[in-house]
């Protein structure tokens, strides 16, 4: 059985293969170009003239012109998974249903539960050998976006490197079986697999994730000049100004508050509007996750996916166990 | 409680499926396999198969075994789809609609064969056709189905046996015809009786002939959508 799983989508897994291989290779080489380049052009060991960095951010910019279209590699990273979901999820089967190949297999002597959980089971391994792979290269899409010295957020790269990515992949052959087990229609499982796909996806990135632990809280001056720091690499969830009760205030309660800051000048207090409207308590606040947490964040988002892949392997199976041929 | 083989085809499913063979009627195979690729799904998934017989069959009928399926004809497949479902030398064939799409030559070669293929290991045959006189040829025993209700079963060779199809002008009384009626038609000047039973010419020009397979399953088809007139 496993034989006829791998013969039936031999095209599909050369394809994964060959793409998984392609963008490995391309990842290691821009990665390595990218962070031999700015180091040669000294990128991140700039010193600002006085007065102005824009002799850094020229060589930054010349950094970026030496990448070329080399930082879209890493959209490859990111649409991998969701490719998989709709070119092998979709049709695995789907296509089958739809050409009544299924009958083939299934008038031998295969039980329906052994058929599809070896069809579902092959795909899924081979995804998730493919995903090891690509989990490996989230440093080549950190050179290339600049990291360290670029973005100061740890998680802006959450979704392309690390155990997720296994996770992504699984779940992508795993929704697209199941809805092209269910439509019995390769396109539906296609279409509806990615929307789906990317649609959960969505989900969890944009509500779960930020609270798989709850946020912690961290305050800073706020309006003084160069002082409003956000802890160093978090991610950031929210950022707002406070006063003293912790109450959130917007730009009119400030200047409301600013009326005073002559007489505090005139009485001898510093001249920073910062420090004035830090001694009455006005603080920036951030909610953030911390950076610490990025690898626990990254198994907690894999298994997720991965449950998922594994549910809805095991309904497709049961689905297809239960359904007249 | 149906039972195939003694065996539940629920609970023993996969046991019966060794034991079963099944063509579909669009005859599904993986078009991008070759035939020899096709043979060795049966190899692989049967534990009754026989390699040999399945080589040499497909030997016997000049197909390549590095073709692959989607370059064969229509005939070829319909022979492929047949050796992965004998290969696993099986006690029932099911062969729905096995001629259907197939020329007129293919179609006569295919039931020559399948009657070999009885006579020589034995499996018993069960097919599904429209093609009534195929049926005919090659079936011992028939049931029809009317709306999925079983309208008719018997030997074939009694059921042709037993019916007859009663000709004459139409005003005549049919006096010397006894049984059941099953069909009535009128045409301008004659009206054709199919009859269970048996029946004599007479002298005001009514004619006895037997019925065709066909011309019996016919008339139980259009019975069912007609009153019979007594």
């Amino acid at each position: 059985m496993i034989w006829l799983a791998l013969r039936e989508h031999r095209a599909q897994l050369i394809a994964m293969s060959i793409t998984t291989a392609l963008l490995a290779i391309g990842l290691v080489v821009v990665g390595n170009y990218a962070a031999a380049q700015r180091a040669a052009l000294g990128v991140d060991s700039c010193v600002p003239l006085p007065n102005t960095n824009v002799n850094c951010a020229d060589l930054d910019f010349e950094w970026r012109q030496r990448l070329g279209p080399g930082p879209y590699l890493v959209l490859g990273l990111l649409f991998a998974p969701a490719l998989a979901a709709s070119y092998i999820g979709g049709p695995l089967f789907g296509a089958t249903f739809e050409r009544g190949t299924h009958r083939l297999a299934l008038t031998q002597a295969v039980g329906r539960v052994r058929w599809s959980a070896t069809r579902i089971g092959v795909l899924l391994a081979i995804t998730a050998v493919c995903g090891v792979v690509l989990a490996q290269f989230g440093w080549a899409a950190v050179n290339l976006n600049g990291l360290p010295g670029g973005s100061t957020n740890a998680f802006s790269l959450f979704d392309v490197e690390g155990p997720p990515m296994i996770g992504y992949g699984l779940f992508g052959i795993a929704i697209g079986g199941l809805i092209g087990a269910f439509s019995r229609r390769a396109l539906r499982g296609m279409f509806l697999g990615l929307l789906v796909f990317a649609g959960v996806r969505a989900l969890v990135a944009a509500d779960l994730r930020p609270n798989y632990e709850p946020p912690l809280v961290a305050y800073g001056n706020t309006m003084s000049a160069g002082a409003i720091s956000a802890p160093p690499k978090g991610w950031v969830l929210h950022q707002g100004t406070v006063d003293a009760q912790d109450r959130p205030i917007d730009i009119r309660d400030i200047n409301q508050l600013l009326r005073g800051f002559g007489a505090f000048v005139a009485a001898g207090g510093p001249t920073d509007m910062g420090t004035y409207l830090a001694t009455l308590g006005v603080r920036e606040r951030f909610v953030y996750q911390p950076a610490e947490r990025f690898a626990k964040f990254q198994w907690i988002e894999f298994g997720i996916f991965t449950g998922l892949a594994a549910g809805c392997a095991l309904l497709t199976i049961a689905l297809i166990r239960r359904r007249d041929a | 409680m149906i039972r195939v083989l003694g065996l539940d085809p629920w609970r023993d499913a996969v046991a019966l499926l060794s034991r079963v063979g099944f063509v579909a009627q669009d005859r599904p195979l993986h078009q991008g396999f070759t035939v020899a690729e096709t043979l060795e799904i049966g190899r692989r998934l049967n534990p009754r198969w026989d390699h040999a017989y399945a080589l040499a069959r497909v030997k016997h009928f000049g197909l390549p075994l590095d073709r692959r399926v989607r370059s064969l004809s229509t005939g070829q497949r319909a022979q492929v789809a047949l050796t992965l479902a004998l290969g696993k030398r099986p006690e029932v064939l099911l062969l729905d609609e096995p001629v259907a799409n197939l020329d007129p030559v293919a179609r006569l070669e295919l039931l020559e064969e399948l009657m070999g293929v009885v006579a020589e290991d034995g499996p018993s045959v069960i097919l599904s056709s429209n093609v009534l006189a195929d049926v005919e040829r090659v079936c011992e025993h028939v049931v029809i189905l009317v709306d999925g209700r079983v309208r008719i079963s018997g030997d074939t060779d009694e059921l042709v046996r037993s019916h007859v199809l009663v000709s004459g002008p139409r005003r005549a009384g049919h006096d010397r015809a006894e049984g059941e009626v099953i069909e009535v038609r009128q045409a301008d000047r004659q009206t054709t009786r199919l009859l269970r039973g048996h029946a004599e010419p007479s002298e005001d020009g009514t004619e006895v002939r037997p019925a065709t397979l066909e011309e019996i399953v016919v008339g139980y088809l259009r019975s069912e959508r007609e009153e019979v007139p007594q």
